[in-house]
């Protein structure tokens, strides 16, 4: 199924682009799609490191990943 | 010739989009800005020439030249002075009818709570996790409303509590347990754009004055997350955690006092050194720390790794004295005996003239 990742503060730095469209399986959750994803860019925040959102609302990351879903990884940011 | 200028006449445009009550409501605000730097500078900037009535700044930095790139009230001519004193004197030309108060001390758990206690909203315009979490739990503590920002290289998030009725979601329904610093990079580390600071700290300035005057504004459980790469704007939305330990359980203190202040006795203490190595191996003092006392390097992104002895007394070094701090409320945490050196080892060289 077709979802659309998008990359924040030092995620998208690490991965070189604000976001992409991808393919992946059916029944994976967001932790499982992170892992993968952490480990393709080289990430260095562990997945209980940073929040996840599914279409505008932050959601824990065991929760299953739908078609079309806008999925947005969130590192903590403390700059100022 | 300022005194022939008369309120109105400064503050016309506002008083026709507000009204008259609304701006005698901004007049008797109370609001507190806390780091005059890169989010502070226009958030103070802003605030002050629309008519609030007293603003507190704290900051216990002195400008230097990398700053003005982006903390726009300093110029070249300010490097070396302390950072309030030359935020004050600017903005009191700018508003001569706005109390300013100046707070040149670096925040920690044995003032904030007196110092916010004389004012309305609290303006988190810092740089750290530790301050940002300590400013948190003391607005709750509190009962004030606090409007945070963060920023990273093009990206900024904004983040509105209001504590009044002591109620939630608050910043650790979505972060239980502060971030360590260092776990990502800061500006120093990663670059920002200064542009990015004025659109985001007059995003808090803003924010600040819809409350007063009764607008709509940003709500507690709502990030703004403003990309001016892609020039977009979108808030996300969070739930009250049921366990949350601030919110609901009522069990977040402000962390008691882990500081000390050089000199001190180190043979008292193992030494736990939590730059990077890299970064150790550059400072003049720590050839005669290893010689003389008992040192650990463990760099702070590895201390959760790091699983002491219970039976020793610690003391966290850093270059600053805010990784350690940071490293020190952690390893407390985890229920050990451990202090942190305040100003860490710049402290030390300037003190001992090396």
């Amino acid at each position: 199924m077709k979802i659309k990742v998008r990359y924040f503060a030092s995620l998208r730095e690490k991965a070189g682009k604000s976001q992409e469209e991808m393919t992946i399986q059916t029944g994976k959750d967001l932790s499982d799609l992170y892992r993968a994803l952490r480990l393709k860019y080289d990430f260095s925040l562990a997945e209980n490191e940073i929040k996840y959102s599914v279409n505008n609302e932050y959601v824990e990351p065991n929760i299953p990943i739908n078609e079309n879903d806008v999925i947005v990884f969130i590192p903590p940011v403390a700059g100022g | 010739m300022t005194t022939s200028i008369t309120l109105n006449e400064l503050y016309q445009r506002q008083i026709t989009l507000l009204g008259e009550a609304a701006f005698e409501k901004i007049r008797n605000s109370r609001i507190l800005i806390i780091g005059a730097g890169g989010l502070g500078c226009p958030a103070l900037q802003y605030l002050s020439s629309s008519g609030v009535g007293v603003i507190g700044i704290v900051d216990f930095d002195i400008v230097s030249a990398s700053n003005l790139q982006r903390q726009i009230l300093f110029e070249i001519n300010d490097i070396g002075r302390k950072k309030v004193e030359a935020a004050a004197e600017k903005l009191k030309k700018l508003a001569p009818f706005c109390n300013i108060q100046v707070f040149p001390f670096r925040l920690d758990a044995t003032n904030s709570l007196e110092i916010f206690s004389t004012f309305d909203v609290i303006l988190d315009c810092t740089d750290n996790f530790y301050t940002k979490f300590l400013i948190h739990d003391a607005c709750f503590k509190t009962g004030k409303v606090l409007i945070q920002a963060s920023v990273y290289q093009y990206e900024g998030q904004v983040q509105m509590f209001d504590f009044r009725e002591r109620q939630g979601p608050c910043l650790r329904c979505l972060w239980p347990e502060e971030p360590l610093d260092g776990c990502t990079a800061t500006c120093a580390e990663a670059g920002v754009m200064g542009p990015l600071l004025g659109v985001m700290g007059s995003i808090q300035a803003m924010e600040a004055l819809k409350l007063i005057t009764e607008k709509e504004h940003l709500n507690n459980g709502e990030t703004l997350f403003v990309d001016l790469m892609s020039r977009e704007f979108d808030v996300r939305r969070f739930k009250q955690k049921s366990d949350c330990p601030c919110c609901v359980k009522h069990e977040c203190k402000v962390q008691e006092v882990l500081q000390v202040d050089w000199p001190v006795d180190l043979k008292e203490f193992v030494l736990v050194d939590v730059r990077s190595l890299e970064e150790s191996d550059q400072c003049p003092l720590v050839e005669q720390f290893k010689k003389h006392y008992r040192v650990l390097q463990i760099p702070l992104d590895k201390i959760k790794d790091f699983v002491p002895p219970s039976d020793q007394k610690y003391l966290t070094i850093c270059a600053r004295g805010l990784r350690s701090l940071n490293a020190c409320h952690y390893l407390r945490a985890q229920g050990l005996e451990v202090y942190s050196l305040r100003g860490g080892t710049n402290n030390i060289l300037s003190m001992e003239n090396l």
